[in-house]
């Protein structure tokens, strides 16, 4: 399931009645609503909206982020540089997203807030989103998080495409760094940009995931070279490493002293093959991966564990109507852990494997309802000192049903530089890190509302 | 006398006969130039041009229609020449004419895979 930002599983400690608490939820709508309408309403990144001069729907499922659409693929693949040569102000976007968040069990408080049901502004993003100079554009993110009242370089993917020929084929290529693997991927098949990112800080998630699935984010550098061969087929490698310490903790990702080590260069991979039929369905099938020597907690006398991450992706797209659009994608993810330091040094067993397994389908009507589906499973070898659940099992399964409201984002919107979206979400669990007994405990309900403004956009005139 | 008058006569005709001809032939040279300068056109659809490549003679013109929702923007380079239509929306057409032999490479600065070539023989 991705990215249910949380405070882990064993803080449920109250088993509670499902029924929602009507009172607080409709005060807490309402003051979502305030929070919405007194901050100025934005898009998935409108930035790129004030440099295209396109309507956030152009390039996005549903109006807003992060599930693109051919024309999004196509603007990041060219390096987040397009544009109608109108825009004369820094291609600067904010994000604000708050909600209501109800668990099922209530859960260890976080300081200033409650066991339960909880309203906050859940995160602030600024990011410098499109073209820097020349052909070279970006994505880069800072956040803060006003829950945990932290700052912190999130995301930055900066990019340099060219075009050319071989042999007759077209191939458009180029160079990119940033810092997550998959961050620079085209699909949203991949485990950076999948599914929603409408979460929060009060929800748990499941203790194991791939090392690929989120946990090198910005804790790594990497550069590399992707192309694009006659529009079919992507290639992409990419070298990263970690990032110092002291770098990371400035940065405002908290690094302790004991944190994983990784050793020499991480080398990410992913090929995929794309086709458009009849400018109605279009589908790619891909695979990707990484390979990484860790020292657990930094533990350097021990050799070294060796992770290694694959995985196969998925995704189709109905494109043959303006008004509806559908968009499915699939992963499976094996992690193979050799863990020859970490059974030395943490008791741990000799090697394990981990298989993630997620997909999912959303549908947009009029670039304004969509209403979306996520189905989740993490099965692997039972190791408590490894993935650290009761039990020692990583098996969680689970769904989420969502749908989302993004009234803006279109041509006729007052503003193609702002836009916002309404949410509602449940994410339910069966099993959750081993155990079916007491999964429910960890089922949420979150409403909330992500306004998206470039506050330079009023400035270009078209 | 008379005989001379008709023989002035008749070459006076035959220049204008003459005359009449070259300046028929002149307009006839004028218009078939005009005739053979066509302008072609290229539609933008779905986001993508009509065609991939397109074989044009010089003096030719290409029209390019936007058949699409969304703008657009044609950018055109090659010869030292370089052309480019600002925002075209849609219904909005744009015509470019090639006076010089070579290629020239079409793009779209909205929609950066919206690509083709014009060759102008």
């Amino acid at each position: 399931m991705s990215g249910l930002g949380g405070v882990g599983a064993a803080s449920a400690v109250e088993r509670r009645d499902a029924t929602p608490r009507f009172a607080v939820l409709i005060g807490a709508i309402l003051t979502l609503l305030a929070t919405l309408f007194w901050g100025s309403p934005a898009a998935a990144l409108p930035s790129f909206a004030q440099q295209t001069g396109e309507p956030c729907s152009q390039c996005h499922v549903g109006a807003y982020g992060p599930q693109l659409k051919p024309y999004g693929r196509d603007f990041k693949l060219f390096g987040y540089v397009s544009g109608d040569g109108q825009n004369t102000a820094p291609p600067i976007a904010a994000i604000v997203s708050a909600s209501f968040t109800e668990t099922q069990a209530d859960r260890t408080p976080l300081p200033h807030f409650s066991a339960n049901d909880n309203v906050a502004v859940n995160s602030v993003f600024l990011a410098y989103a499109g073209k820097i100079a020349g052909g070279v554009g970006t994505f880069a993110e800072m956040t803060y998080d006003p829950v945990r009242e932290k700052y912190a370089v999130s995301r930055i993917d900066i990019r340099r495409a060219f075009t050319g020929a071989v042999g007759g084929t077209d191939v458009v290529y180029g160079i990119d760094v940033s810092n997550r693997p998959g961050l620079q991927d085209l699909w949203n098949s991949t485990p950076v940009f999948e599914f929603s990112t409408f979460t929060s800080s009060f929800a748990g998630s499941p203790a194991a995931s791939p090392l690929i699935d989120g946990k090198l984010s910005a804790r790594v550098a990497g550069v590399g070279g992707f192309a694009m061969w006659g529009g079919q087929l992507y290639t992409e490698f990419e070298a990263y490493g970690q990032l110092d310490r002291n770098l990371l903790n400035r940065a405002g990702i908290a690094t302790p002293a004991n944190a994983d080590r990784y050793q020499g260069s991480i080398p990410y991979w992913r090929v995929a093959l794309q086709h458009d039929f009849h400018d109605t369905h279009y589908i790619e099938v891909g695979a990707y991966g990484l390979e990484a020597e860790r020292f657990p907690g930094d533990v350097q006398t021990a050799g070294t564990d060796r992770i290694t991450d694959a995985g196969l992706d998925a995704t189709y797209q109905y494109t043959g109507s303006k008004r509806h659009f559908l968009a499915t994608h699939a992963t499976w993810i094996h992690e193979d852990d050799q863990l020859h330091a970490a059974s030395l040094v943490n008791k741990t067993a000799p090697s394990d494997h981990l298989d993630v397994f997620r997909a999912d389908a959303l549908y947009s009507f009029d670039h304004t309802w969509t209403p979306a589906v996520e189905i989740f499973r993490t099965t692997g070898t039972t190791d408590p000192k490894f993935f650290r659940t009761r039990n020692g099992s990583p098996n969680t399964d689970g769904y989420v049903l969502e749908i989302a409201y993004a009234p803006w984002g279109k041509k006729d919107s007052p503003a193609v530089w702002a836009n916002f979206r309404v949410n509602a979400r449940y994410v339910g669990y069966t099993r959750f890190n081993g155990q079916t007994a007491g999964a429910s405990d960890n089922n949420t309900f979150l409403v909330g509302v992500s306004a998206a403004f470039a506050p330079f956009g009023a400035l270009v005139k078209r | 006398m008379s005989g001379r008058i008709v023989r002035i006569a008749d070459a006076v005709a035959k220049a204008y006969a003459a005359g009449a001809v070259a300046g028929v032939v002149g307009l006839m040279a004028l218009a078939g130039a005009a005739w053979a300068a066509s302008t072609i056109t290229v539609d933008q659809k779905n986001l993508k041009f009509s065609v991939k490549e397109l074989r044009i003679a010089k003096g030719d013109s290409v029209e390019f229609t936007n058949s699409d929702d969304t703008q657009h923007n044609i950018t055109i380079t090659g010869q030292g020449f370089t052309a480019n239509s600002g925002l075209q929306r849609p219904g909005q057409p744009f015509r470019a004419p090639f006076v010089k032999a070579g290629a020239y490479k079409v793009s779209c600065g909205i929609h950066p895979n919206m690509r083709m070539t014009v060759i102008v023989e």
